[in-house]
């Protein structure tokens, strides 16, 4: 699985997985999420343009991220999920936990409203 | 500088040129004797490289490759070549190289440089053609005899002798080349005496023991022998023998040692061809043959409505000892026979031509497999006993009037009879013994009723015997599993499941054993209504998604009047079938390895997953878990999303050592 990493800002990070977050590539997700947060404070966007398929280890990487950014004052939202992974989200209610957005740009402006 | 020289280097430098379009310089000291044109400059590289105490070194410089070879002499006497060339680096363009070094600074150190010079260059250049003629031969001549022949020639050419000879042990036996094509007298004994010796050996050290051994060689005035040590032991020597006392030089002893060295390596290299060349061919031939003995298969068999068959064969050699075959009996009735022959490889597959031969030719004239079996035993016991071999083999007549078979078993594995009704597997025993151990053995035939959805296999040893990495059989209870999980599909595609069965079984071991399958189904009224894709997957998370793959491939097919399956649908599914196949992998097997098995089936409205393994039970159904507050559990989403996906989930535990999921989806 390719994971692309782009730092917008020193606070935001935006971590844009390809192809399949299954439950063999969830684990390189999940450790790359940890890798990042060096730092408190960060809010990672998780973009999910290219994840065609996503299960439910997908989720956990998800939720393991989220939890590892609050520990340190950040947060993780999600951002651009395909039918198949707003389906995920949406069975598992965990479109209720992630903050979820249509578009990248909205996920980063939105840190941006909550770092003001 | 001695007109003579100079004429070696030059021939020298004619000679690289001609063989590799290069360009050649010699140095003595600091002087540059000859190579290319003196206003040429070396590149900074190279010329850097002729101070350092570097024997050979290569650089690729400007596209090309150039070599220094220096002698390790004293600074002031350091002869060095530079050579160039545009071929690719070769390491016999290197081995030359170090070899026109090693004779210079041979002759060089041997002599005292300036004194006899000349001498020892022409020595040299003696080696020097001979190597450079040697490989030439080699490229060429492909036959021992006609190589040892060769070199002799050659150095007959380089070096006046009385004789030359090389002698070589080749299966205990001495083969003996001479030039003057006289035998060499007590060859045994001087293989002998040289037994031990390090490079080559002259008359003064052999003389006493030749005079005690009164042999004829000391009539000789000079010999000079080098041992040829082929795989570490004296399997040969060569040598010169000349009339004058002391006639061999230190130039000589040098040549015959270079050039023994230079033939062992040679003979050996050959000898590794001839083997390679011998096993291509056999090759070749076991290619044919296995052409041949899948051409005696039928391709397909006759169509017969209500039935559906499918075969396969696959030999763990090229060719094999399991067969099958088809015919019609008397009354046009369908007759076929799985036979497995003792051993593997090329005799068991010479003896399935022979029985293939025999059913072929008795098939016609017969109506009950026990009389077929019989004549087929008959016919071939003495094949068979002289081979000291014999044959199982089921043979099966398929009576459409009846909706039944009929069969005679000798000895064969019990062949696989599933029950639609019961979904049990039955197995049918053995009807006599295997064909040539008794000439006229009394087969007995059995019958046996089928109803739609039943199906028989029958199968060689190869297949349930077949071992995983632990030494663990496949077994009936592997065979049936797979049978279990995949008998709604169509012959064809069990068979397929069933030969990616035993591939994960083996984990990737090559097959011990030949694997012959025939599958033979009864249709069911269901068959029309649905399309089952039967999957086999090794107990790895890896597989789950060659699973999700093949259900979100269906795209295509087309089902009920033009509705073809959506994405969206296909996605879903595909999604809930990974998490309980997940589950399946995490709970059922744990650390060790298994097999999940199963079908997807596509019916009147409705997606199925099948799931079958063989692993511990799942201790209590897993329930569907949901989480209030803000902070989510990291795990335990796969059966939310499963049960949110489905219209069914659920889980069995069949029997004694089955656990089934049934995943279901309305459209």
């Amino acid at each position: 699985m390719k994971i692309e990493i782009e730092r917008p800002q020193d606070s935001k990070i935006v971590v844009i997985p390809h192809g399949r977050v299954d439950v063999q590539t969830a684990p390189t997700l999940k450790e790359k999420l940890r890798e990042l947060v060096d730092v408190d404070g960060l809010t990672i966007v998780v973009d999910l343009q290219h994840v065609d398929f996503i299960d439910s280890s997908g989720l956990s990487a998800l939720v393991s991220g989220l939890k590892t950014l609050r520990e340190r004052g950040g947060t993780l939202y999600i951002s651009q999920p395909q039918p198949q992974a707003r389906t995920a989200l949406r069975l598992t209610l965990l479109d209720r936990v992630f903050s979820i957005f249509p578009t990248l740009d909205q996920a980063l402006d939105e840190g941006e409203l909550q770092d003001t | 500088m001695d007109g003579e020289l100079s004429d070696i280097l030059e021939e020298i430098r004619k000679t690289w040129i001609g063989m590799t379009g290069g360009g050649f310089a010699c140095y003595i000291g600091d002087r540059q004797f000859l190579g290319f044109g003196r206003q040429t400059k070396l590149p900074k590289k190279v010329q850097n490289a002729l101070g350092h105490d570097l024997e050979i070194d290569a650089y690729t410089y400007r596209g090309r490759k150039w070599w220094v070879v220096q002698s390790s002499m004293q600074e002031s006497d350091r002869l060095r070549f530079v050579a160039w060339t545009k071929a690719e680096e070769s390491n016999s363009y290197r081995h030359l190289l170090q070899t026109w070094l090693d004779g210079f600074t041979f002759g060089l150190r041997e002599q005292n440089l300036g004194k006899n010079l000349t001498e020892a260059l022409v020595g040299a250049w003696d080696r020097l053609s001979f190597f450079y003629e040697f490989t030439h031969i080699v490229s060429r001549v492909t036959e021992l005899p006609e190589l040892m022949t060769e070199i002799i020639a050659l150095l007959e050419k380089v070096i006046f002798v009385e004789d030359v000879f090389i002698v070589l042990r080749d299966d205990g036996e001495l083969q003996t080349c001479t030039a003057s094509k006289q035998d060499l007298p007590d060859a045994d004994l001087l293989l002998s005496l040289i037994d031990n010796s390090v490079g080559p050996v002259s008359m003064r050290e052999l003389k006493d023991d030749l005079v005690q051994a009164g042999s004829p060689l000391i009539e000789y005035g000079d010999l000079l022998v080098a041992r040829l040590a082929l795989d570490g032991q004296t399997n040969g020597m060569m040598g010169f023998l000349d009339t004058l006392p002391g006639r061999f030089t230190a130039n000589d002893i040098q040549l015959l040692a270079s050039a023994a060295d230079r033939v062992c390596s040679i003979i050996e290299s050959m000898r590794s061809r001839l083997i390679w060349e011998e096993r291509q061919r056999i090759e070749r031939e076991l290619e044919v043959a296995a052409r041949i003995q899948a051409s005696l298969l039928p391709d397909e068999f006759p169509e017969i409505p209500g039935v559906d068959i499918a075969v396969h064969l696959q030999p763990a050699q090229h060719v094999g000892g399991d067969m099958y075959a088809s015919s019609k009996t008397q009354d046009g009735d369908l007759i076929m026979i799985l036979a497995d022959v003792a051993g593997k490889g090329i005799p068991a597959a010479i003896l399935t031509s022979i029985v293939h031969g025999t059913f072929r030719g008795h098939a016609p004239f017969c109506n009950k497999p026990a009389d077929l079996m019989k004549k087929i035993g008959h016919y071939i016991y003495q094949d068979l006993e002289k081979a000291d071999t014999f044959v199982t083999a089921f043979v099966m007549r398929c009576l459409q009037q009846q909706s039944a078979f009929e069969y005679a078993s000798a000895g064969h594995v019990d062949a696989l009879l599933w029950r639609h009704e019961t979904q049990e597997a039955e197995f049918l025993p053995g009807t006599g013994i295997p064909l040539g151990i008794e000439p006229e053995y009394p087969y007995e035939d059995r019958m046996v009723t089928l109803h739609p959805g039943d199906l028989l296999l029958a199968y060689s040893d190869g297949v349930t015997e077949s071992e995983d990495p632990e030494g663990k059989v496949l077994g009936l209870q592997g065979l049936s599993d797979i049978i279990y999980a995949t008998h709604p599909a169509r012959a064809a595609d069990q068979i397929n499941a069933l030969r990616l069965g035993l591939e994960i079984h083996r984990q990737g071991l090559p097959a011990r054993d030949d694997v012959a399958l025939l599958l033979f189904r009864c249709e069911h009224e269901m068959d029309a209504k649905r399309t089952v894709i039967p999957f086999v997957i090794d107990s790895d998370f890896h597989a789950v998604r060659s699973v999700v793959d093949l259900i979100r491939g269906l795209e295509d097919i087309v089902v009920e009047e033009h509705t073809s399956l959506n994405k969206q649908l296909l996605d879903d599914f595909a999604l809930a079938t990974s998490e309980i196949l997940t589950n399946q992998i995490r709970h059922a097997f744990g650390e060790s390895r298994g097999r999940i098995q199963g079908c997807v089936v596509i019916e009147a409205g409705r997606l199925i997953t099948d799931l079958y393994d063989h692993g511990v039970p799942i201790p209590e159904p897993l329930r569907v878990r949901t989480f209030n507050g803000p902070e989510p559990p990291e795990r335990g989403y796969g059966l939310m999303l499963a049960e949110g996906l489905l219209d069914t989930c659920e889980y069995h535990r069949i029997g004694e050592t089955r656990n089934h999921w049934r995943l279901i989806k309305k459209f």
